[in-house]
């Protein structure tokens, strides 16, 4: 049996021209091959410049790979269609307050992607659609009338997650979304993702900082390290035993023992 | 004897929509060479608290106070210009985003220099020459940069946010500061760079004895290095005490959340279980709820509730609430 989401040899390089004829290659990321089952989720953790958030740019589409293969359920990703690829994949951001367009209504911001993957729905139908998804992400259907400064950040996140459950995706990736978020809300949304998972069989590709929450929410791990992968492996077998050296510098800087 | 001491700090803030008690009677008292973590969510008057002690307030705040004083002096007495030369010479402050806080105009070293004041020079007069420039550079020796002669000629752009960071400690401490108040020194920035300043920031309070006011919205950053905390929800101390005290048997089901919503705190959360969050948001400046600001939110609410409570104190443990965990006691 394929797994979900298959990654072969998946790179990104970019090119800056110096001068007229000169121009240099800078490797984002190197050649990486992971794999993600049916309702797992994948944590990607590394420093800042580590190529991660490339990564997750890559993997949604944003990007071209300059080497590689993304193959969803079998199909090679590239050759796909893009509207059939975008509701298969689909990417929350980092920031909720500058991720929603502030002149649209939540309404709109949600009938988006269904008016522009030309989904055969009627306009009860995408009506219906679009509350099921606000009530699913613990939203009113009254939201809908409201714009985006008239929410809380949570609720913000609630509809960023809304907007990408609404074309029922098969795997989310969420660029450092937990990052940012204060630590009553940041449970509420980890609760929220969790339960979808549940209910819905979604895979979830996360880049995370915060070791303890990747520990809690993640079945797979992936550290990257100046554009390499440098560990990968099940989550607790890599937290409790890491191999390389970036892997524990990780470890050891998030459990921040200065005084004992 | 405590270096501050301030009791039922109430800041009032007049917008084009009415007056708002954004913080209500809170108190807060630092001992000598204490670090004090400030825990609290975005919008809890945390860094309003901080304003309030620096004298930073704007021309739409009311600050009320019935004390403030920091070592022996009564800062509600003071006039504005003899408050400003005191917070100059006895408190500095560390801002978060450090590199929009230096100028991005001026040379790195020359903003070190500036912030080196004269009262701080011993010695002799006649070794006056460039002494602040030498002192420049031993105060990046002393935060832990060695290429001094390249960061000094650099402007804030080049540096990186931990190094700008360092460098903003670095001038806080020109002065020789008794109260160093560091509001959100870390937020933004990774692991290993905020593991950096963390350890700088012990380093200073053991070896100058400064005591630290450390703000934070995460109460992972600040429990490691804190002596005691003080925890602030929407304007109101929650609760405040020493560092085991707080974390070990919280007494206000605020803290208790947020401990909870940790999942690495020690406790044995069975993984992709649901962590246990308080349900609703943070209430906005305009909506705040009468009595304990926690009420709508709070699992044990009763009628009671809508009262503000009282601040209780146990073995100089303080907390503010009507029905209070860990007390097998009862008061009556």
């Amino acid at each position: 049996m394929t797994s979900l989401l298959n990654v072969s040899n998946l790179s990104k390089s970019f090119i800056q021209h110096q001068g007229f004829f000169r121009k240099k290659e800078v490797m984002a990321f190197a050649p990486l091959s992971f794999d993600l089952e049916r309702g797992e989720t994948l944590a990607i953790v590394g420093e800042s410049g580590s190529g991660k958030s490339t990564l997750a740019k890559v993997l949604t589409g944003v990007m071209k790979p300059t080497t590689g293969h993304i193959r969803i359920d079998g199909i090679n990703h590239s050759v796909q269609q893009h509207e059939k690829r975008c509701k298969q994949i689909r990417m929350i951001f980092q920031d909720p307050n500058t991720s929603l367009n502030p002149r649209a209504r939540i309404g709109r911001i949600l009938e988006a992607p269904l008016s522009l993957n030309n989904s055969e729905l009627t306009p009860e139908q995408t009506q219906q659609r679009i509350e099921d998804t606000l009530k699913k992400v613990g939203l009113l259907p009254e939201h809908e009338a409201f714009y985006p400064i008239m929410l809380s950040s949570s609720q913000k996140q609630r509809v960023a997650l809304a907007r990408a459950l609404i074309l029922d995706p098969k795997i989310i990736v969420a660029d450092e979304v937990l990052a940012t978020l204060d630590v009553s809300v940041r449970s509420q949304i980890i609760n929220l993702v969790l339960q979808v998972q549940k209910e819905r069989g979604i895979s979830f590709i996360m880049v995370a900082h915060n070791i303890g929450i990747v520990r809690h929410i993640s079945d797979k791990i992936l550290v990257m390290h100046e554009g390499q992968m440098v560990e990968y492996g099940d989550t607790l077998q890599v937290l409790n035993d890491p191999q390389h050296i970036v892997t524990k510098r990780i470890l050891l800087n998030q459990k921040i023992q200065i005084r004992k | 004897m405590a270096l501050i001491d301030i009791r039922n700090l109430t800041i009032h803030i007049h917008t084009s929509q009415g007056r708002f008690k954004a913080v209500e009677r809170v108190n807060l008292t630092m001992t000598e060479g204490e670090i004090r973590g400030l825990v609290g969510e975005s919008g809890s008057g945390k860094s309003l608290v901080a304003k309030a002690i620096l004298g930073l307030q704007k021309d739409n705040w009311e600050v009320q106070a019935d004390r403030m004083r920091l070592g022996d002096i009564d800062l509600l007495a003071l006039s504005p210009r003899q408050r400003r030369k005191l917070m100059a010479r006895d408190i500095a402050m560390i801002f978060q985003e450090p590199s929009s806080h230096l100028d991005p105009t001026q040379e790195i070293g020359e903003q070190i220099v500036e912030a080196i004041p004269f009262k701080t020079y011993e010695g002799k007069w006649w070794k006056m020459y460039k002494w602040r420039q030498k002192r420049a550079i031993a105060l990046l020796h002393r935060i832990g940069i060695k290429d001094h002669q390249s960061v000094l000629k650099s402007y804030p752009h080049e540096l990186s946010e931990g190094i700008c960071q360092k460098i903003m400690i670095a001038m806080a401490l020109a002065k020789n500061p008794k109260l160093l108040i560091a509001d959100e020194p870390t937020a933004a920035m990774e692991a290993t760079t905020q593991m950096q300043i963390m350890k700088l920031l012990n380093k200073i309070n053991k070896v100058n004895n400064t005591s630290i006011l450390l703000i934070s919205h995460d109460i992972e950053t600040v429990a490691d290095l804190a002596d005691s905390l003080t925890v602030m929800y929407c304007g109101q101390t929650v609760e405040s005490g020493k560092k085991d005290q707080v974390l070990r048997t919280p007494r206000h089901p605020y803290t208790e959340a947020i401990l909870l919503a940790v999942p690495d705190f020690s406790f044995q959360v069975e993984r992709k279980s649901q962590l246990y969050a308080l349900p609703g948001s943070i209430p906005p400046l305009q909506h705040l709820p009468i009595g304990c600001r926690l009420g709508p939110r709070c699992p044990n609410a009763q009628k009671k509730c809508v009262e503000k409570p009282r601040s209780k104190r146990i073995k100089g443990h303080q907390f503010n609430c009507h029905f209070p965990l860990n007390v097998t006691m009862v008061k009556k």
